[in-house]
């Protein structure tokens, strides 16, 4: 038998430091009775028994902190007519909670006539325990690079990210540690840092509900293959007739060859013999979806994911969530990047053609009922045409999915009592934020990119139940707070780098290598 | 002039090949030294595919009998882009890790598409008639495997690759699947797919 022409790449960067474990052992020492859980972490940053899981919401188009959790009251304002500010029944307090909910009861998204009901309130209940605001303020309002600076820290770790980080960290046993539900944009762009192993980059899923059928060659063929043979016939493809023709005599070295002939020995098998086909069908059975007449089974969590997120049919983000979700469950994935779609979405079964083909007279596309509008046309940044329903709107579908997938993962164990999302960390990441100011006394308006803006994380592992810095009622611009204690320090604002830090060390990953600021205030601290 | 020239060239050229050693052995392609390769997407293999297996396109593979698989089902994974429906404007810069898979589903359909074919109406095969004969010779399978090569890879086979695919059949088909006929089914489908997602077949 030839010998392989390929080499297989696994190798993978150490993160911790003799050094640094010294460091972080001697932090635990100075304050035994007090831990930082991101220390913690970054202890076991090498142990694959200790995973934490990082989901990123792609919040595309500028989810604007001050129509969510830091809402202004107009009463608050000195400049309230002029300033995006809220009659003061729109902004709610919940009760033990540093966070605001705007509720808005509507007739209308902008010019798209549909009633629009949103209920942040109930989500804050819900989750502000394990809820985070931080303010900080960002340095391009070009959409591709917002967005990737949000998760990069503007390059702040070579250009890294977020997701890299956190599959370098965690995911070197599971088949695909970083995983980009959807294009993602920017929020999934691939990082600057080639000396990171494969393995860490996204692999993009674009279409959640047939790509599982690309986990496993031979189930769900229209024939019945004998397995055994058909891995056969790969080993004499990939082991004999390959290295010995002459194409990969000539070109063996490529990087490209190399690449896909690793794609074909372990991670392949990997995903094959884990059966995750059937595990990752969202769909149960059904004629437009028939898997059972291939052989496939549906996959017995179906119904629940569906009872969690009712929209799985029509609403793309619902089915990303039910993927992210079964993604973590089946320890797939240690990433995933999932967010609502910038495209118009409106109920399955509504003749609606915005190109001009429609056969829908006008008077009648004028009018929806409440819940035919799934997504509007640019998601966030339709604000610039309707930035107040337009955000209450994006706003209440973040948080649905966010709710769907904490219920989800607070209720699946991961060992001993502690459940999947003890281990979690949803960020809600954007592009930027939007400009604050308004026609005086306008009740809709649109708005523009601006630098200035705060972000909504979700975990168990941050400082929750907390506002990191806070807004200036006058403004409307958020103020940044002191790394350590988390004090708000108005006239200091927060950069990327350092909310990227906060991110990371509350995640466990050990940042020391990268000379990134300690930011303990945004870690969780336990007793 | 020139005739007697060429002539006396000839004369001189079949001296020396009367010299020269019966068979040399032939020479290894040296490996390039800037070897770079790109990968065939989704497309241009079915195309491929279609032209070789005698397929029109929408024939070659089919996820749950309703998503084309090159267009639909894995057209991101192999290589495609649909920026305004799924948001990826250009082809993934790396392969990602279920692509070999994806290539794997689709030559397995079209090759075992082909196979039935061929052998419910032996008279109009296109590639693997000869195995549908009663009593099928070595001779017979070495023809397909020619046949997949020039077919597949536009290129004769080498004796090796007849050889090693002939004793594929020999040494892991038969035993496994005693019937003569469905062992050749087997083998003629799998043969199939080895050529089809061999790195030559996949990269150019």
């Amino acid at each position: 038998m030839s010998k392989p022409m390929f080499k297989q790449d696994r190798s993978r960067p150490r993160t911790l430091s003799r050094r640094n474990m010294l460091r972080a052992t001697a932090a635990a020492a100075v304050a035994p009775t007090l831990w930082l859980e991101g220390e913690h972490s970054s202890h076991a940053a090498e142990s694959a028994d200790d995973p934490r899981f990082l989901i990123v919401f792609a919040a595309d188009g500028g989810a604007s902190i001050i129509d969510s959790a830091l809402a202004i009251r107009a009463s608050e304002s000195a400049n309230a007519a002029t300033l995006n500010t809220f009659e003061d029944s729109l902004v709610h307090t919940v009760r033990d909670s540093p966070f605001r909910a705007v509720d808005l009861d509507r007739n209308d998204l902008g010019s798209i006539s549909v009633p629009v009901q949103t209920q942040q309130s109930e989500f804050i209940r819900n989750h502000h325990r394990d809820m985070m605001v931080a303010t900080w303020t960002r340095t391009s309002v070009n959409h591709a690079i917002g967005q990737r600076r949000s998760v990069t820290g503007n390059e702040a770790w070579a250009g890294r990210s977020l997701q890299e980080l956190a599959a370098l960290t965690y995911g070197e046993q599971v088949p695909i540690p970083n995983v980009h539900l959807g294009g993602a944009g920017g929020f999934g762009a691939r990082g600057t840092d080639e000396s990171l192993p494969s393995w860490c980059f996204g692999e993009t899923v674009s279409e959640p509900a047939l790509w599982p059928l690309s986990l496993d060659g031979m189930r769900g063929l229209s024939r019945d293959l004998p397995r055994d043979l058909v891995s056969e016939a790969r080993a004499l493809r990939n082991d004999v007739l390959d290295p010995s023709s002459d194409f990969a005599k000539v070109f063996g070295e490529s990087r490209r060859l190399q690449h896909w002939q690793s794609l074909r020995g372990e991670p392949q098998q990997r995903l094959e013999s884990s059966g995750l086909l059937e595990k990752l069908l969202v769909f149960g059975h059904s004629e437009d979806y028939p898997i059972e007449s291939y052989g496939l089974a549906t996959n017995p969590e179906s119904t629940r994911l569906r009872e969690v997120f009712p929209n799985l049919d029509n609403d793309p983000f619902e089915t990303q969530a039910a993927m992210a979700y079964l993604m973590l469950e089946h320890r797939v994935a240690t990433t995933v990047t999932l967010g609502p779609s910038s495209d118009f979405i409106a109920r399955g079964d509504l003749d609606i053609d915005f190109y001009g083909d429609s056969e829908m007279p006008a008077d009648d596309a004028a009018q929806f009922a409440a819940g035919d509008i799934i997504n509007p046309p640019l998601a966030f940044d339709f604000s610039h045409q309707a930035h107040r329903s337009t955000q209450a709107f994006m706003w209440d579908r973040v948080y649905k999915a966010a709710d769907g997938l904490i219920r989800l993962l607070k209720a699946r164990e991961f060992r001993n009592g502690e459940s999947f999302w003890d281990r979690t960390m949803i960020v809600i990441a954007s592009d930027f934020g939007r400009s604050k100011k308004r026609p005086e006394g306008a009740r809709e308006f649109g708005t523009a990119h601006d630098l200035n803006n705060g972000m909504v994380v979700l975990s168990p592992m941050v400082a929750g139940n907390r506002v990191l810095g806070g807004v200036d009622p006058d403004t409307a611009m958020t103020y940044g707070f002191d790394p350590l204690s988390g004090e708000p320090r108005p006239g200091r604002t927060m950069t990327e780098p350092e909310i990227f830090a906060g991110l990371l060390q509350a995640l466990g990953v050990d940042t020391t290598e990268a000379g990134l600021p300690d930011m303990p205030s945004m870690r969780r601290i336990r007793a | 002039m020139s005739l007697r020239f060429s002539s006396i060239t000839f004369v001189v050229l079949l001296v020396a090949c009367k010299d020269a050693p019966a068979s040399p052995a032939p020479e290894e392609p040296a490996a390039s030294s800037k070897p770079r390769v790109r990968a065939k997407n989704g497309r241009r293999f079915a195309q491929q595919l279609s032209a070789g297996l005698e397929l029109s396109e929408d024939e070659l593979c089919s996820e749950l009998g309703l998503f084309d698989c090159v267009e639909e089902a894995h057209l991101v994974v192999m290589g495609g882009v649909d920026a305004a429906g799924l948001g990826v404007a250009v082809p993934l810069p790396v392969a990602p890790v279920t692509a070999p898979i994806a290539y794997d589903r689709v030559a397995l359909s079209a090759c075992f598409e082909r196979v039935d074919r061929d052998f419910e109406s032996p008279g109009d095969a296109a590639i693997f008639g000869a195995l549908t004969e009663s009593d099928v010779s070595q001779e017979a399978r070495e023809g397909v495997v020619s046949e997949l090569y020039l077919r597949l890879l536009h290129r004769e086979a080498t004796d090796f690759e007849r050889e090693t695919l002939c004793e594929f059949f020999t040494d892991t088909i038969v035993p496994h699947t005693p019937d003569s006929q469905e062992a050749h089914q087997q083998w003629a489908g799998l043969s199939c797919f080895a050529v089809a997602t061999s790195v030559e077949s996949l990269f150019y």
